[in-house]
């Protein structure tokens, strides 16, 4: 198979006025050629976090070591001009918050057109052009017009569809979208992810999708890794995720959605507690402290990621005992 | 935009109306009067200089003579200056505070937008310390200190530029002929500059500093585009409100009249005129300098509310 990205030991610490956070630790992650990944957890997980070091985006406060290779190269080690050819060409990221992601003194037109003018060094009429293919690709009427308008004058939903388009128009090898339905109402999320699904029909990007929704994991990926406090906690098939999840972590994200076939009156289960402080973590398992099948070994020694299966692994203890 | 302008203009004139209400009887409440300082003048002559200003009316009807030639563009005589109108010392001031005014915030800003951007891209790093820290002595040093110890050092040890004159000499005149005219202006526009210089680079790294947070500069890195583009394209527009916004009032201030810098390099600009109408109470000549003034502050802030509308498209100018 053709690895697009290797995330090798990925560790991310912030610096802080109260201590060390360290936001992502020995993160191990292949991603393959035309894969779609998820990625889940819930805020703080580390799931942005781990992506935003991979392409050196992090706040100035931020630290990464280990290694990310994309297509055999590593990312950390690469100087800005070397990370500026593959950024926005090769490895695009789309953010959550489309209202605060694009410029707003700039027209969109030209924030798509700046994309291909530097990576591409098309002249305007050309990167126009695609541009306009592009913008249909993703269904957004009335383009000519819509070009010369600014972010302000597009709806909440459009504004998902241009970060797309572009983070689409040169093509990329791997896609990050990091929660691009989450802002969005129910109506235009599942519209989004239509296209999400078109994408991966069409082309031969892999796709990287950050989310806390089960939901929209479901539907999308081809496979699935659970964060949590920094570490990935569980990793497998999609179809595994939902019929035998391993982690006690995950089996609990997957009682707190709702579900078709439950009486309209049973209360949606929550995870008790709240998530781990990333300044201090425990000794033993971060979920350890939330778990409700915690032993007396979870809190003294911290579980190590181990694999179940060829495709599957998990870390927790009470793998071990079964 | 145009009916904008308008709108704001015609709304413009009650506010001229109550700045010279206020001023007017402000300065009338205050002690004495334009001939105290005249000490063996004999009463009758002091009664008939008094009646020849208006001043022996009822102060309402001296006001109200004064709104109704106001209006006409007449501001009256001056009375410590004598034989000349209000209208004749703005005509020969205005043009010097003008000059120097503008070239000072002119340099200031282009100076002080760099040095804060500078900082601002190199966030609490050595650099940023020393730029910042220079802008600091800037701020602190005012300028009854920096332009007489400039003058010392320019003019009176390098002899370099001249010393309170506008007539072209001192070393560098000399040296370079087709500098003359401008050689005196040099040393107040510096001094008139520097402090400038210190807000507008704070202004200008604050600013930046916040925008350069911003998730949409996060995108625009994520693109690959060069930092120069991230720079100048995505950050600086947004940067640039706050400084705008500073610019607008501190240009209206600085070409109406820079009270110590005329004072101290004896230059005949709007700042001297204001101080020598103040001290002396020639009312009509302070009052015309105060509408004057009141005028560009108007008028700056009414330009600095339209680059808004340019700088930040999501700013509706037109209602």
């Amino acid at each position: 198979m053709d690895t697009v990205l290797e995330l090798e030991h990925l560790t991310v610490r912030f610096d802080t006025k109260a201590g060390n956070v360290s936001a992502v630790t020995d993160l191990n992650l292949t991603i393959q050629r035309g894969e779609c990944i998820g990625i889940v957890g819930e805020s703080g997980s580390g799931k942005s976090q781990t992506f935003l070091a991979s392409l050196g985006l992090l706040a100035g406060n931020g630290k990464t070591m280990g290694r990310a290779l994309f297509r055999g190269q590593d990312l950390l080690k690469m100087n800005r001009d070397e990370l500026d050819k593959l950024r926005g060409d090769r490895v695009t990221m789309i953010f959550q918050d489309s209202g605060t992601s694009l410029t707003p003194h700039m027209r969109i037109g030209e924030q798509l057109m700046e994309v291909l003018v530097a990576h591409k060094g098309h002249a305007p009429d050309v990167a126009r052009k695609r541009v306009l293919e592009v913008m249909e690709s993703m269904r957004i009427p009335d383009i000519e017009k819509r070009l010369t308008q600014y972010p302000h004058e597009f709806s909440g939903g459009m504004r998902q569809r241009v970060m797309i388009a572009m983070a689409l128009v040169c093509q990329p090898d791997l896609l990050i979208a990091d929660e691009p339905t989450t802002a969005l109402d129910v109506t235009v999320q599942a519209q989004i992810l239509n296209l999400f699904r078109a994408l991966k029909a069409h082309t031969k990007s892999s796709i990287v999708l950050i989310t806390h929704d089960l939901g929209v994991v479901a539907g999308l990926c081809d496979r699935v890794v659970v964060m949590y406090g920094g570490r990935m906690v569980e990793e497998a098939p999609v179809a595994d995720i939902f019929a035998s999840p391993k982690h006690p972590y995950t089996q609990g994200l997957l009682r707190c959605m709702p579900r078709l076939d439950q009486l309209l009156d049973t209360d949606l289960e929550a995870i008790p507690g709240q998530p781990p402080n990333l300044q201090k973590l425990p000794k033993g398992c971060a979920f350890a402290e939330r778990c409700t099948q915690a032993i007396e070994r979870c809190h003294t020694e911290r579980p190590i990621l181990r694999q179940l299966s060829p495709t599957r692994r998990a870390a927790c203890h009470l793998l071990d005992a079964a | 935009m145009l009916s904008f302008a308008l709108k704001r203009l015609a709304i413009a004139v009650p506010t001229l109306f109550f700045v010279v209400s206020l001023s007017f009887f402000l300065m009338h409440l205050a002690p004495g009067g334009p001939f105290d300082a005249e000490a063996n003048l004999e009463p009758q002559v002091i009664k008939n200089l008094k009646a020849a200003y208006d001043l022996d009316k009822p102060l309402i009807e001296q006001y109200v003579r004064y709104l109704g030639k106001a209006l006409q563009g007449d501001f009256g005589p001056s009375i410590i200056y004598q034989d000349r109108s209000v209208a004749q010392l703005i005509a020969t001031g205005l043009p010097v505070s003008l000059r120097i005014g503008l070239s000072a915030i002119l340099m200031a800003a282009m100076i002080g937008i760099s040095m804060g951007i500078y900082s601002a891209l190199h966030q609490n790093s050595r650099s940023d310390y020393v730029v910042m820290g220079v802008a600091m002595t800037g701020i602190a040093v005012p300028s009854f200190v920096l332009a007489p110890l400039m003058t010392l050092l320019f003019g009176v040890v390098l002899k370099l530029l001249p010393i309170a004159t506008l007539e072209p000499s001192g070393g560098l005149a000399r040296a370079v002929p087709a500098l003359g005219p401008y050689v005196p202006y040099i040393l107040p526009v510096i001094a008139l500059a520097i402090p400038q210089v210190a807000i507008i680079a704070r202004l200008t790294r604050g600013a930046m500093i916040e925008v350069l947070r911003q998730n949409y500069i996060r995108t625009a890195r994520a693109k690959g585009l060069p930092e120069k583009r991230v720079v100048w394209r995505h950050a600086l527009q947004a940067g640039m409100l706050p400084v705008v916004s500073y610019l607008g009032p501190a240009i209206a201030g600085i070409v109406t009249g820079a009270v110590v810098v005329e004072s101290i390099f004896q230059l005949p600009g709007m700042g001297r005129f204001f101080i020598q109408g103040a001290i002396n109470r020639d009312y009509p000549l302070v009052l015309g300098i105060v509408i004057i003034f009141a005028a560009a502050v108007i008028v700056m802030n009414l330009i600095v509310d339209m680059l808004y509308g340019l700088l930040d498209p999501r700013v509706k100018v037109d209602n």
